[in-house]
């Protein structure tokens, strides 16, 4: 077999089929790079770590003083700490417009047998910045963590898919957001760091629901 | 979390020329999945650096960026679930069977020996730019492209003595 010729040959257009980038509406994989791939990670989380240990420390001791604090009428059992504890299913709404799916995978081997959070999902476009809402995204296994539902765990070497919807409203962000997209960028916020990530192709609302907004 | 978006002329550039990456890596990997991971990560960590990247090197940037991706992909364990009830597409790239099946051949070399054959005879670099993409020597690029031609040869005997 002559190597060279072959893939010459392969230079024709012709002998191509269905060359394409993704499309906008099949699951797109995007990477978050992991703590293993990113050293500083691992500084970052040793700084936040040491924080927590001294908020800890103080609010330790603070509730040591008499007086501080609600005390607990005897024979009432304290409320259980917010911790992760699995949210009732966020459901968008019926009538939200799709982008398409999405799967995150993070990267690296390293970041905990738990995994990170998910904190923020943030869509871009010419209008600014939106701050998903829950109600934008649905996602398997969605845990609240402070109320927030919006988090999600995602372990390192691991992936998760979304389903994105067009965002009715924006937790934060520009209020000049045409929400019929296309958004040209979705940022991943992940165990304290930022990732802008999917660039290509264009998320944009292909529903028609989506002229009520 | 700084504002950001893409560049028009880097939407462009990609517009223009993505198809083209991603043949370059669906030749290097032999797969439409790895090959969409690795133009996907380039193009995102491409956009990262765009404003450093002239506009005249940037389809050798991008392709770089592509290749080495391409080389260095290991998937792992999927895990990915189809939330959309899509049909199935039909995932060849290629019309003809015996370019199929020479990709299949090419598919069972080491990853760097195949990105050379690619690099050299498909995108049509010289050795000294494919050493600059692929970040080795010169002399690599040829002692790899050497061994992979052979491995070629051989498989295509082996097939024929059958």
């Amino acid at each position: 077999m002559n190597a060279e010729e072959r893939l010459r040959e392969l230079k024709d257009p012709d002998r191509w089929t269905n060359v394409r980038l993704p499309h906008p509406r099949d699951a797109r994989v995007v990477t978050v790079p992991g703590r293993g791939a990113h050293p500083r990670a691992s500084l970052v989380a040793a700084f936040v770590l040491v924080l927590a240990a001294i908020g800890g420390l103080y609010y330790g001791l603070s509730s040591l003083r008499p007086g501080s604090g609600p005390a607990a009428p005897s024979g009432v059992p304290s409320a259980p700490a917010p911790a992760r504890s699995p949210s009732p299913t966020v459901t968008p709404a019926a009538s939200a417009c799709a982008l398409g799916a999405l799967t995150i995978r993070r990267d690296g081997a390293t970041g905990g047998a738990t995994g990170n959070w998910v904190q923020q999902l943030v869509v871009h476009n010419a209008g600014g910045a939106c701050v998903l809402p829950a109600s934008a995204f649905a996602v398997g296994a969605r845990h609240a963590r402070g109320g927030r539902a919006t988090e999600f765990l995602l372990k390192a070497g691991s992936s998760s898919t979304l389903d994105l919807f067009a965002p009715t409203t924006c937790e934060a962000g520009a209020a000049n957001l045409n929400p019929k997209g296309p958004f040209t960028s979705l940022t991943v916020s992940i165990g304290g760091h930022t990732r802008a990530i999917e660039t290509f192709p264009q998320l944009r609302c292909a529903d028609p629901f989506i002229d009520q907004f | 979390m700084g504002g950001w978006a893409a560049d028009a002329r880097y939407t462009a550039l990609i517009g223009a020329r993505g198809a083209e990456l991603m043949k370059v890596a669906l030749l290097v990997t032999g797969n439409r999945q790895d090959a969409e991971d690795a133009v996907q990560d380039a193009i995102i960590a491409v956009s990262a650096a765009w404003p450093r990247v002239t506009e005249r090197g940037a389809y050798a940037y991008l392709r770089t960026a592509v290749v080495r991706r391409a080389i260095g992909l290991k998937r792992p364990p999927a895990v990915d679930v189809a939330l959309f009830d899509s049909p199935l597409e039909d995932d060849a790239f290629l019309r003809l069977e015996r370019d199929r099946h020479f990709v299949e051949l090419l598919s069972a070399l080491p990853a760097q020996q195949r990105a050379v054959l690619v690099l050299k005879y498909y995108a049509d670099l010289d050795d000294r730019t494919a050493a600059h993409v692929l970040g080795c020597t010169v002399a690599n690029v040829r002692s790899q492209a050497s061994r992979a031609r052979a491995a070629l040869r051989a498989a295509n005997e082996t097939e024929v003595s059958r």
